[in-house]
């Protein structure tokens, strides 16, 4: 399974890196809105994990931009992570199109419960236990 | 002051223009009821008479409108037998008086506009200038005040007073002059209230209650003029009058009007003997207890007058117990400015601020009543005004038709003239009179607002504060915490390293713990709690709670017993805020607890209809002494600040857990013994839910289908094992998860499971051991069942463990979708062998 996160602090993207190499997830990274949908144009990924606030694109913006694509990458999986609590930002982010929210702190359990939850209701066959 | 208290007592709930006219019914009734009994007794009336029924509305008229309405129906009634009485009119016009001053008590304006219209016309035509034509015209009016129409009411007990005039009634002029009084009482005219007033005493002193109230009412036109001493001989004249009347109702309210005025004078003293003396009487005769909160509000203002705001705040309580501040009427508005500068003093900002809000609302209700009226008592003046110089203009019309048409002309423009100088001097000292009472007033309010706009400021100002630092906080703590947890997720850790690192994860989560906390009571103290109410299992949260706390308890040796007996099985409330309370509750009961033990009852107090659920959490812990209980409640405060140290927490536990529960709906109690312990309880509203359909007896046998299985996932994979938890857990009764085998095994020793999945990658190289030891630990307490799942394994193997205790092998890899099924197929296969047959041999394609 192949993630994107984009994230502007490198720390914050090195612990999600961590936790999800400790399921055996391969995880890029992007600085901000615009390298990400760079990098999802260029490469295949299964997942994307998008932080809100980012110097040049936002989040928000660049879960609008995907979803305006006209290719089958317009409907891949996007988690927010962020640390900003609140319903409007989970109303704003959802209307972008975000799948899920979490809230910063993330612990590993919920990193997992959202991904798995998003992953088996999407593809049914395609997730394997291995 | 005055005017509203002595209304109100007699009706309990008025908005601003009701006690207007509440004024007149008072006096009106009262009159009524001393002459009712002042009249020379005449021959016994049989009760079912047109005059027993008038009699019998009368007396009822003040405690009891609605009875006094049904007596007035009746006497209509009676009065439309009378189809040979020459006075039958009079008696209709009679009846239907009643009924609308009954309707007018009753808040029914239209329904009493209506009768007093008819009862009017009759009276109008059949009895001008009559006692009854008086009466109803002032009824009349009175409907019309209370409706707002000020212009009306205005001519209208103008009206009222000339027929009473002329039907030699003066009694019933120097009620209509009080009306007028009350009128510009509410336009602020203190001199016109008190030229009415002093008229209306004049023409009729033989009325003690019509003198009562023209003394009561001058004498808070000269208060609010700051003429104390004269205001007090007022008073001091009503009092009197009260005591010869033996009211002690009357006397009750007017020494609380008098102490107010004395505080006001400096005479601290006198006033707070005259409040004594209020205050006995609230206590010995019950139709006094009306004044006893204003007792309370007007000793708090002598308590402030002696700069002693703590014996101020306790008075101020008691006066506002149980009052909605966004609803009280405009009797409260001078004792909520009391309130506010007594919070202000004790430093409770949203006291102060609650307060203020109050009393801006009231004193903004009554400007804009006072504006209002002006402007409706200046258009009365104009149209007076207008009226003469119309009169005039006919006049002289009437001379041009003899004389020369030039000179008459002359006349007219003259008389119009002179009328509209009239006319311009009224406008110009109504518009000067009004702008400089505007002045004041708006300088007052000035200040009003600039204070109350500090006060928000300074309150948002550190709200914001708090918020923003916590919100930084984060930042950085989720990477100590993110590492933390990835560390220790790994399986080959040297003991020694988990342990150090379990101590950093520990730490960091504290301080979460606590950052959360801030930011929670920042969005509480700012938004208000918005509650997500549902149907929740009540024992099973509970017991969720305190097993959080078991490691904890355990480690210090402390016995956690939770009481669940007496608990409502379920019941809709906001589960995570409940959990949030009784988190905390049990934190602090295990934080300062140092030997015994700490126990959660919850059960059901019912008074009358009503029922209240009470979690209490109960410890035998350092206690708190008495008089820091309040304290406790209150924004990061800790009985002791040396304890800080060693007790870790902001100490916003409690004061969170006060504001949820108020926002619930109930409290928090707290009740502790020094050295013994302390015991917290919850009250809030029991509200219980249905109990579901299903939901059968736990069966004691084994389950024979996954849907009635409590399920155990091992995988040290943690997206596999979400993966699992997510696909299975629809299917499933309830399912957790571990990542370890020590972990497996501990909570399959708990018996809360059916069936354990297990995942071979975590059984590590000494496979069939571990499942053995597995197996018999979950089958300790009821029978249960291994599954493993596992790659590549050949058939030897799959017997091998088949052997060592598993009943299911489950072949990866496998679609995630495919799992429930293959679980199901072991339950089928299963169930057809008979229990003294030995596990059936499962091999999977």
């Amino acid at each position: 399974m192949r993630v994107l996160f984009v994230e502007d602090s490198e720390v914050n993207r090195r612990v999600i890196k961590e936790m999800l190499r400790a399921g055996g997830i391969d995880m890029a990274e992007a600085e901000d809105g615009k390298v990400g949908l760079q990098m999802i144009e260029a490469n295949d990924y299964d997942l994307i994990l998008m932080d809100l606030r980012m110097p040049g694109m936002d989040g928000v913006t660049a879960i609008r931009h995907l979803r305006a694509r006209a290719d089958a990458k317009a409907q891949l999986p996007v988690i927010v992570l962020t640390a900003d609590a609140g319903a409007n930002i989970d109303v704003d982010c959802k209307d972008a199109g975000a799948d899920a929210v979490l809230n910063k702190p993330v612990s590993m359990a919920a990193l997992y419960e959202a991904i798995a939850g998003l992953m088996t209701q999407r593809s049914d066959n395609a997730v394997m236990l291995t | 002051m005055a005017p509203y208290r002595l209304r109100e007592m007699l009706q309990k709930r008025l908005t601003i223009p009701q006690w207007l006219a509440a004024a007149a019914a008072t006096v009106l009734v009262m009159g009524m009821a001393v002459s009712a009994r002042a009249e020379t007794p005449s021959p016994p009336v049989a009760p079912a008479s047109f005059e027993g029924r008038v009699a019998a509305a009368k007396v009822a008229m003040m405690a009891d409108p609605q009875a006094a309405y049904r007596r007035s129906a009746e006497a209509l009634e009676a009065a439309q037998r009378q189809t040979d009485d020459p006075r039958q009119a009079e008696h209709l016009a009679t009846a239907q008086w009643l009924q609308g001053e009954a309707l007018l008590r009753l808040n029914k304006l239209d329904e009493a506009s209506l009768v007093i219209a008819q009862g009017l016309a009759t009276a109008a035509a059949r009895a001008p200038n009559s006692k009854l034509h008086g009466d109803l015209m002032g009824a009349q009016a009175e409907v019309q005040a209370l409706k707002g129409d000020v212009q009306s009411a205005l001519s209208g007990f103008q009206a009222a007073h000339r027929i009473y005039g002329k039907a030699g009634h003066p009694r019933g002029q120097a009620m209509a002059l009080q009306n007028i009084g009350s009128i510009y009482q509410e336009a602020g005219d203190y001199q016109k209230v008190m030229q009415y007033y002093a008229q209306s005493a004049d023409l009729y002193p033989a009325d003690p209650s019509l003198a009562i109230s023209a003394h009561n009412n001058i004498g808070r036109a000269l208060q609010l003029q700051k003429k104390y001493p004269e205001a007090a001989v007022e008073l001091g004249k009503a009092l009197e009058l009260a005591r010869k009347m033996q009211s002690p109702q009357l006397e009750a309210s007017i020494l609380e009007n008098l102490a107010a005025v004395e505080v006001q004078w400096n005479r601290l003293d006198q006033a707070q003997a005259h409040l004594n003396a209020a205050l006995k009487l609230t206590q010995t005769d019950p139709s006094a207890r009306e004044s006893q909160p204003w007792v309370w509000g007007v000793g708090a203002q002598v308590q402030l007058a002696r700069h002693r705001p703590a014996a101020a705040a306790q008075l101020l309580a008691r006066m506002f117990q149980g009052a909605d501040l966004t609803r009280t009427t405009m009797a409260y508005r001078d004792f909520h400015e009391t309130a506010f500068e007594t919070y202000v003093l004790l430093g409770d900002e949203h006291q102060a601020l609650a307060h203020l809000k109050a009393f801006k609302r009231l004193d903004d209700e009554a400007r804009e009543l006072a504006a209002s009226t002006n402007a409706a008592l200046m258009s009365a003046q104009f149209d007076f005004a207008n009226q003469t110089s119309r009169i005039a203009q006919l006049k002289a019309g009437q001379l041009q038709r003899d004389v020369k048409l030039a000179k008459s002309r002359n006349t007219i423009t003259t008389v119009l003239l002179i009328g509209s100088v009239l006319i311009g001097t009224l406008l110009l000292v109504s518009f000067l009179w009004i702008r400089r009472s505007r002045n004041e007033v708006r300088e007052a309010n000035g200040k009003l607002s600039e204070a109350n706009w500090s006060l928000e400021k300074a309150l948002k100002a550190r709200t914001e504060f708090l918020a923003t630092t916590s919100h930084e906080i984060r930042t950085p703590l989720n990477g100590i915490l993110g590492m933390t947890q990835v560390i220790l997720a790994e399986r080959r850790l040297d003991p020694e390293l988990r342990e150090k690192i379990a101590l950093v994860h520990g730490a960091g989560e504290t301080m979460r713990a606590l950052v959360d906390d801030i930011l929670d009571i920042a969005k509480i103290e700012t938004d208000g709690v918005t509650l997500n109410r549902s149907e929740l299992d009540l024992p099973r949260v509970c017991e969720e709670t305190v097993r959080l706390w078991t490691e904890r308890a355990g480690a210090k040796q402390l016995k956690l017993t939770l009481d669940l007996g007496a608990a409502p099985a379920r019941i809709v409330e906001d589960s995570g805020r409940l959990r949030q309370i009784l988190f905390n509750l049990m934190s602090n009961a295990i934080k300062f607890t140092e030997q015994g033990g700490v126990t959660l009852t919850a059960r059901v107090e019912a008074s009358g209809e009503a029922e209240t659920l009470a979690l209490s959490v109960a410890d035998t812990g350092i206690g708190i002494p008495t008089d820091k209980l309040e304290e406790v409640f209150e924004s990061f405060r800790q009985v002791d600040s040396s304890t800080t140290r060693s007790y870790e927490g902001t100490g916003l536990g409690l004061a969170i857990c006060r504001r949820l529960a108020q926002a619930m709906g109930g409290d928090i109690f707290l009740e502790s013994v020094m050295g013994q312990g302390s015991t917290v309880t919850v009250r809030l509203p029991l509200e219980r839910a249905a109990a579901p359909a299903e939901e059968a007896a736990v069966a004691t046998a084994a389950p024979q289908a996954l849907a009635d299985c409590r399920l155990l996932i091992c995988d040290a994979n943690p997206l596999s094992q979400a993966m699992i938890k997510a696909v299975l857990a629809p299917q499933t009764r309830a399912i957790e998860a571990v990542a370890a085998c020590d972990a497996a095994e501990e909570a399959a020793a708990s018996g809360r499971f059916d069936l354990v999945l297990v995942d071979a990658s975590a059984l590590g190289g000494e496979r069939q051991a571990r499942l053995a030891a597995l197996r018999s630990l979950a089958g300790t307490v009821a029978p249960a069942l291994v599954a493993v799942m596992i790659a590549d394994i050949g058939e030897d193997e799959a017997g091998r463990l088949l052997g060592a205790g598993a009943v299911q092998i489950i072949r990866k890899p496998i679609a995630a979708p495919a799992l429930a099924g293959e679980l199901r197929a072991g339950f089928d296969a299963r169930g057809k062998v008979t229990a003294a047959a030995a596990p059936a041999a499962i091999s999977l394609a």
